[in-house]
C-alpha cells in the first residue's frame, strides 16, 4: 500500500511538471494564473497522500482544507486586478 | 470600479455564503492548536483573510461599514491586552510572568487544567491581534495610506 | 523522509525560484512566487514539520499574494532591469 501511494504521488508530481511549464513560459499572464490554480489543487491531493504515507491522516487534512479555502482568495484578487484600473 | 453593479452578483453571493464557514474553520484552528497543526497565529491569518475576501468582493466603501478602521485598531489593542493581561495576572497572583499554574488561585481547577486554560487564553489573544494586523496592513497598502476621513456614501 | 519526493520537490523549487527572478513582468513573478509557496509547503510537510507547513500555507497562498497584488496595483507593473 505504501508503494501505491508513493507511485500516485510521483505521478501527480509529473502532472505538476506539465502545469509548471505553463506557469513559467505561458505567453500571457492569465495562462500563468490558471496554471497556478491547477497546481494548487494538485498540491492539496499530494498533501493528503503524504498523510497516508506517514500514517497520520488526521493532521494533514487540516492543511489541505486551508489550501482549498485560500486558493479562491488568490484567484479573486487577480481577477479584481485585471478588471479595474487599480485594485480597491 | 464596476460599470454595472449586477456584474458582480455571483461573486457577491458566493462570498456572502462562504465567509462564515471560513471564520468557523479559523476558530477551529485556534481552539485545537495544542493538538493538531495550527494555533493562534495561523487561525488569526485565516480570520484576516476572510475579512480581506469581503473587501475584495464588496468594494472598500461597503465593507468598511462592516469593519472600519476604528474597530480594527480596537481589536488590535484588545488582543495584545488579553495576552499581556494574562501574563500580568499570573505575576500579580504570585508566580512568574506567564506562569499559568498560579491561575489556580482564582480558578480552583488544579495546576494542569489551569495551564491548559491559560494557553488557550493567550492563543485567543494572539488570534485577535493577528487578524486586526492583517486587515490594517491590507487597508494601508491598498489605499496608499490616504483614507478620506468621512465617506459621504 | 521520503527521498524520491524530496528530490522532485527540490528540483521544482529551484526552477520556480530562478524563473521568478528572471521574468520581467512583476505580476507574473507574483504568480510564480505563489507556486513556489505551494512547493515549499509540500517540502515542509515531507520533512515532518506540519506547523511550519500550515503557516506557509496560510501566509503564502492567502494573504501574501493578495498584499503583493495590492502593492503592484499602486506602483509599476514592469520591472526596470
Amino acid at each position: 500500500m505504501h508503494a501505491f501511494f508513493l507511485g500516485t504521488s510521483l505521478f501527480l508530481c509529473l502532472l505538476v511538471l506539465v502545469c509548471l511549464y505553463r506557469v513559467i513560459w505561458g505567453p500571457t499572464t492569465i495562462d500563468r494564473m490558471v496554471a497556478a490554480g491547477a497546481i494548487g489543487t494538485k498540491t492539496l491531493i499530494i498533501l493528503v497522500l503524504m498523510g497516508f504515507l506517514y500514517d497520520r491522516i488526521a493532521m494533514f487534512i487540516d492543511i489541505s482544507m486551508v489550501y482549498a479555502i485560500l486558493n479562491f482568495i488568490g484567484t479573486l484578487a487577480f481577477a479584481k486586478y485585471f478588471e479595474g484600473a487599480g485594485e480597491i | 470600479m464596476l460599470s454595472r453593479e449586477s456584474d458582480n452578483l455571483i461573486v457577491k453571493t458566493v462570498v456572502r455564503i462562504f465567509v462564515p464557514f471560513i471564520q468557523v474553520y479559523a476558530l477551529y484552528v485556534i481552539a485545537h492548536g495544542h493538538y493538531s497543526p495550527g494555533g493562534g497565529f495561523q487561525g488569526g491569518v485565516i480570520l484576516g483573510a476572510s475579512i480581506v475576501l469581503l473587501f475584495l468582493a464588496y468594494g472598500r466603501r461597503q465593507a468598511m461599514r462592516r469593519m472600519g478602521e476604528g474597530l480594527t485598531a480596537f481589536m488590535n489593542s484588545t488582543g495584545v491586552f488579553i495576552y499581556g493581561g494574562i501574563g500580568l495576572l499570573c505575576l500579580l497572583l504570585g508566580g512568574n510572568l506567564l506562569d499559568y499554574a498560579s491561575l489556580d488561585r482564582i480558578l480552583h481547577v488544579g495546576a494542569a487544567q489551569s495551564r491548559s486554560l491559560g494557553i488557550l487564553g493567550v492563543e485567543v489573544g494572539v488570534g485577535i491581534a493577528v487578524m486586526a494586523a492583517m486587515i490594517s496592513i491590507f487597508l494601508d497598502i491598498s489605499t496608499g495610506g490616504d483614507l478620506p476621513d468621512d465617506d459621504n456614501d | 523522509m521520503i527521498w524520491q519526493l524530496d528530490i522532485v520537490l527540490l528540483v521544482f523549487i529551484v526552477i520556480c525560484a530562478v524563473a521568478a527572478i528572471t521574468v520581467r513582468d512583476l505580476l507574473s513573478a507574483v504568480i510564480i512566487l505563489g507556486a513556489y509557496s505551494f512547493f515549499m509547503c509540500l517540502l515542509w510537510t515531507e520533512m515532518g514539520a506540519v506547523d511550519v507547513a500550515f503557516t506557509e500555507a496560510s501566509v503564502g497562498a492567502g494573504i501574501g499574494t493578495v498584499l503583493f497584488i495590492a502593492a503592484i496595483a499602486r506602483t509599476a507593473r514592469r520591472s526596470k532591469d
